[in-house]
């Protein structure tokens, strides 16, 4: 064997080492799933806060508005009662 | 001179688009067809198995990030070895780099005639006495076969001074191995 034979040999392309590929992958993979799964998990946090937040809101508002509505009924009854009353002692002192 | 390994590799521009376009199996294939390459450029370089791999991995991790900007799959070979070698000079800058002392030149020289499976482990081991671009001129010649002109578009060198590398590259190994020219 020559010189520049025994060169070519000793300078052949080596495999590389098993699993190789899969631990460059698994560098690549690792920081981007675990990123990118925190970001879901942050992002679904603040959407259900967000959308809880509004519906508690919503609740309480419509409770609100519901506990007008029926104050304002309670007080038109009792201001229809009072005038009712009114008419009718007011015709009674009339008459007398 | 000889070249042994091929010049020509299957273009695969599909794959390579694939994996620019975030297909990690793609990328997988594209790391799994060239890694021999790469790695071995590293080996033949530092002669460090894990060092090697560190290098080599390095390589791909920055093909990743780097993806978008390749154009085809010959441009892709281009990179992976320039980059392969300018990783190995900067390593080799840090100093980390295992140093064969003359004892052991003498030692591989005394037992380069022995056989040639012997020759062969001895002239890689040889090699690492060779300044680094010598190292990597005389790498890119044999290992994956470039032309000098090719060598110099890899290694951003001139033609003349990648030819001065490979003579008196190989010129040192004839010395130290008793070889005449």
């Amino acid at each position: 064997m020559n010189f520049e034979d025994g060169l070519t040999r000793a300078l052949a392309r080596k495999p590389a080492p098993d699993g190789f590929a899969d631990r460059v992958l698994a560098r690549i993979e690792v920081p981007r799933h675990r990123t990118s799964t925190l970001r879901r998990i942050a992002a679904a946090i603040i959407l259900t806060a967000a959308l809880g937040g509004l519906t508690a809101h919503q609740i309480i508002e419509h409770r609100r508005n519901e506990e007008g509505q029926r104050a304002r009924r309670q007080l038109m009854t009792a201001l229809h009662i009072a005038s009712a009353k009114m008419r009718a002692a007011q015709r009674a002192v009339v008459h007398d | 001179m000889s070249a042994a390994a091929p010049l020509l590799f299957p273009t695969n521009d599909a794959n390579l688009h694939r994996a620019a376009a975030g297909d990690h199996d793609a990328f997988g294939a594209l790391i799994r067809q060239h890694q021999d390459m790469v790695f071995s450029i590293a080996w033949h370089f530092l002669h460090d198995r894990d060092r090697a791999e560190e290098i080599a991995q390095e390589v791909f991790l920055q093909l990743y990030r780097t993806l978008g900007e390749i154009e085809s799959h010959a441009h892709l070979i281009f990179w992976l070895r320039r980059v392969a070698a300018n990783r190995c000079i900067d390593e080799s800058r840090r100093g980390r780099w295992r140093i064969v002392t003359l004892d052991e030149a003498n030692e591989v020289a005394r037992d380069a005639n022995d056989s040639d499976p012997l020759l062969t482990r001895k002239l890689g081991q040889m090699l690492q006495r060779l300044p680094a671009p010598q190292r990597l001129a005389i790498t890119m010649r044999y290992q994956e076969g470039l032309e000098p002109s090719e060598i110099g578009e890899v290694l951003d060198m001139p033609l003349n001074t990648v030819k001065s590398h490979l003579r008196r590259g190989l010129g040192a190994l004839r010395e130290w191995l008793g070889v005449k020219p």
